[in-house]
């Protein structure tokens, strides 16, 4: 309906435009003698545009110029200058400069077409951050935006940067939350809830039971990719990149470490042909002498269990033994299992 | 209506185009000297009188519209494409859209020039976003042009790109967003660039990246949990080379990309050609340039074993040995693309021409 909606409104729009501007003052497309790849413009595009590039020669901000840009935008929402000349447009003109209410109800009408465009999102963050509060209607959109599209990376990113602007913290957590549960194998999802619990609280704070987040849903299905890279960047990345003092954080580290493998042999004997748990062993035993020959075991599993990486792993086991060299005997040795 | 978004991003089409005729023809010159000569004249109409080039004559520049322009230039080969670079007003062009530490923001208005809050990044075009396409796209373009000692330029690069490295090992756009394989590509590429790459954890992005090959597709997806697209071909399999590099030959395995190389030529010929020409993302979508270019790219990498002394040690980009070095998919020659460059897919079966146009382009100024 709304697509049906604009596509009328847009011949109304772009006849009204065209209506503002003489028919001189417009200015052609560049076109070598022979286009190497021409692109085939319907005659509203060329007039639009026409009157477009004439309206940037002479640098115009005015209202015309801003209702220009609106039919612009419609045929063609990558034009980068367009939604510039749009906002110089909303900055000096005195009847704009306080309808940003109106703009960010505009972005609302036209959001069904731009789900995967830059400009589009960019726009709205200067816009709302104009507003300097959370518009009424953002959620929904938000929702909209991942009924159709649960991992658009541009509408996450700017999920980021309206929580930390309008520090929605705690509701956003709730709502990952349930995001997670809703889609387990929702990485996008994931990635956000590192961002709320990892980007400000402690370490020692969260570690455990973020942890303890990750065991319930690897658990319920060991094959989910998503949960085991959460755990294993608790574990690994997050001590040093995280708030708290970085040798207490260290230290449970490897406490979470030790831990890690017994949930990992676990999942070993229970779970058939599970790559993650292996792969997390391998990172774990590597780490010291005493467990590199269990290490060079596992990815010798690895390379029956993960075939599509096979190189992957024999590159790992020749490294492994390469940094253990007293370890090299144990090369010919039958694997065993523990 | 794809096409039409392209009307902001022309260059793109030549950049796709000259690169992709390049890899079928195996160093053979496919434009004749009208369509050269056509070529150059619309970049130089694209070409902004204050530096860089735009999406379209008339427009404000764009750093990604500069990229593709400049590649196109070198990919052409001749000395009128290389003269119309006004270097000069290229880097105060880049200079405008790096934001540095002593940036200053002047009455932070929607429509500011410099809005950037990050220092060590770039924005895309004036007063637009920022993200690390901007950083590899603005960086690509100072190396080739022999502008990338410029210490403004350089300067904080290498700390953004290492707080845009995820949990996940692979990398983001901008800090805490998602690993994705187009940024994580831009990122490491930049960091080959200004030879920081010590800057990130290059272990957990090998591993993030190797765990990108999908095992029933055969092909990569770009982030965890998604599905497989032909276009990762490069991004993924340009980043294993150029890890190798970093590593100083020892990113291989005896010779072979740690993916499986022969798997993913298998899904691009098997699964991404479509019956009307070109290659696509995957079974039942379309064809458009942007697959087939990144697509063929990939498959010239994954045709290829690890050359690093060959390639890489000594700057020297001969290709001794072609067939030698080779790693078909079933053993089968007649799919064999042109080599690429896995830092700009210029392709490396001659002397690289990054050096020519830099000279050429230096000595005209």
């Amino acid at each position: 309906y709304q697509r049906r909606v604009h596509g009328d409104y847009q011949e109304i729009m772009i006849k009204e435009v065209e209506g503002e501007w003489a028919p001189t003052e417009r200015l052609a497309q560049f076109e070598p003698e022979a286009p190497i790849a021409p692109i085939d413009y319907s005659e509203k595009f060329k007039t639009i545009m026409d009157i477009f590039r004439y309206a940037l020669k002479i640098d115009e901000v005015s209202l015309r110029a801003y209702r220009l840009t609106a039919a612009v935008i419609s045929l063609n929402s990558g034009n980068y200058t367009a939604w510039y000349v749009r906002r110089k447009c909303l900055d000096s003109l005195p009847e704009l400069k306080d309808k940003v209410k109106e703009e960010i109800e505009y972005l609302d009408i036209i959001a069904h077409d731009m789900a995967k465009v830059y400009q589009y999102w960019h726009h709205r963050r200067l816009i709302v951050q104009k507003f300097g509060s959370l518009p009424p209607n953002e959620y929904a959109l938000l929702e909209k935006f991942h009924e159709e599209d649960d991992k658009n990376y541009h509408m996450w990113t700017y999920r980021m940067w309206m929580t930390e602007q309008f520090h929605l913290w705690d509701a956003e957590y709730k709502r990952v939350t349930a995001k997670i549960e809703e889609n387990p194998k929702n990485n996008s999802a994931w990635s956000y809830r590192y961002f709320l619990q990892f980007h400000h609280t402690e370490y020692i704070k969260i570690g455990s039971a973020e942890i303890d987040f990750a065991k319930s849903y690897i658990l319920k299905d060991p094959n989910n990719e998503s949960a085991w890279v959460y755990y294993k960047g608790i574990v690994y990345f997050s001590p040093s990149k995280c708030v708290g003092d970085k040798a207490a954080n260290a230290s449970l580290a490897e406490k979470f470490k030790a831990e890690g493998e017994l949930f990992c042999l676990k999942i070993r004997s229970s779970v058939t042909d599970n790559r993650f748990c292996r792969s997390f062993l391998v990172d774990i035993y590597k780490e010291k002498k005493e467990t590199a020959k269990s290490a060079i075991d596992i990815c010798i599993e690895l390379i029956e269990v993960d075939k599509i990486r096979k190189n992957y792993w024999l590159w790992m086991k020749d490294k492994i033994l390469l940094s253990f060299p007293e370890k090299q005997q144990y090369e010919k040795s039958q694997h065993q299992y523990y | 209506s794809w096409y039409g978004r392209l009307d902001s991003g022309q260059p793109w089409f030549l950049f796709w185009i000259t690169n992709t005729l390049d890899m079928l023809a195996m160093g053979e010159d496919v434009l004749d000297i009208k369509e050269k000569k056509n070529i150059i004249d619309y970049l130089k109409a694209c070409q902004h009188p204050e530096g860089g080039f735009s999406g379209s004559p008339f427009m404000d520049a764009h750093a990604a519209s500069t990229y593709a322009a400049i590649c196109t230039i070198v990919a052409l080969q001749c000395p009128e494409a290389y003269v119309i670079v006004d270097r000069p007003k290229m880097l105060q062009y880049l200079l405008r859209l790096k934001h540095n530490k002593d940036t200053k923001i002047f009455a932070p208005q929607l429509c500011s020039k410099a809005r950037t809050t990050i220092p060590g990044s770039f924005q895309i075009h004036e007063n637009g976003e920022n993200d690390l396409r901007a950083v590899y796209c603005c960086l690509a373009v100072a190396d080739i042009l022999n502008l990338i000692d410029e210490p403004k330029l350089r300067e904080g690069i290498g700390d953004f790109i290492s707080s845009c490295q995820t949990y996940e090992g692979g990398i983001a756009c901008v800090p805490y967003s998602e690993a994705h394989a187009g940024y994580s590509y831009c990122g490491f590429a930049s960091l080959m660039l200004l030879n920081e790459t010590e800057k990130i954890n290059i272990d957990k992005l090998l591993e993030w990246s190797m765990n990108r090959q999908l095992a029933k597709e055969a092909g990569f997806c770009g982030r965890i949990n998604k599905l497989v697209d032909s276009c990762y071909n490069f991004w993924q399999g340009a980043l294993s080379e150029l890890i190798d590099i970093a590593l100083k030959g020892k990113g291989n395995y005896k010779g072979e990309w740690l993916y499986n190389q022969y798997a993913v030529q298998g899904y691009t010929l098997l699964c991404c050609q479509s019956k009307k020409g070109g290659l696509i993302d995957k079974p039942k979508k379309s064809t458009d340039m942007y697959h087939t270019c990144y697509s063929l790219a990939g498959l010239s990498i994954a045709q290829s074993k690890s050359m690093y002394q060959e390639l890489y040690a000594d700057h020297k980009y001969e290709l001794k040995n072609a067939e030698a070095n080779s790693a078909m998919f079933a053993k089968d020659y007649s799919s064999r693309v042109s080599r690429v460059h896995p830092l700009s897919l210029i392709h490396i079966s001659e002397p690289t021409r990054r050096y020519a146009i830099s000279y050429a382009v230096f000595c005209l100024k």
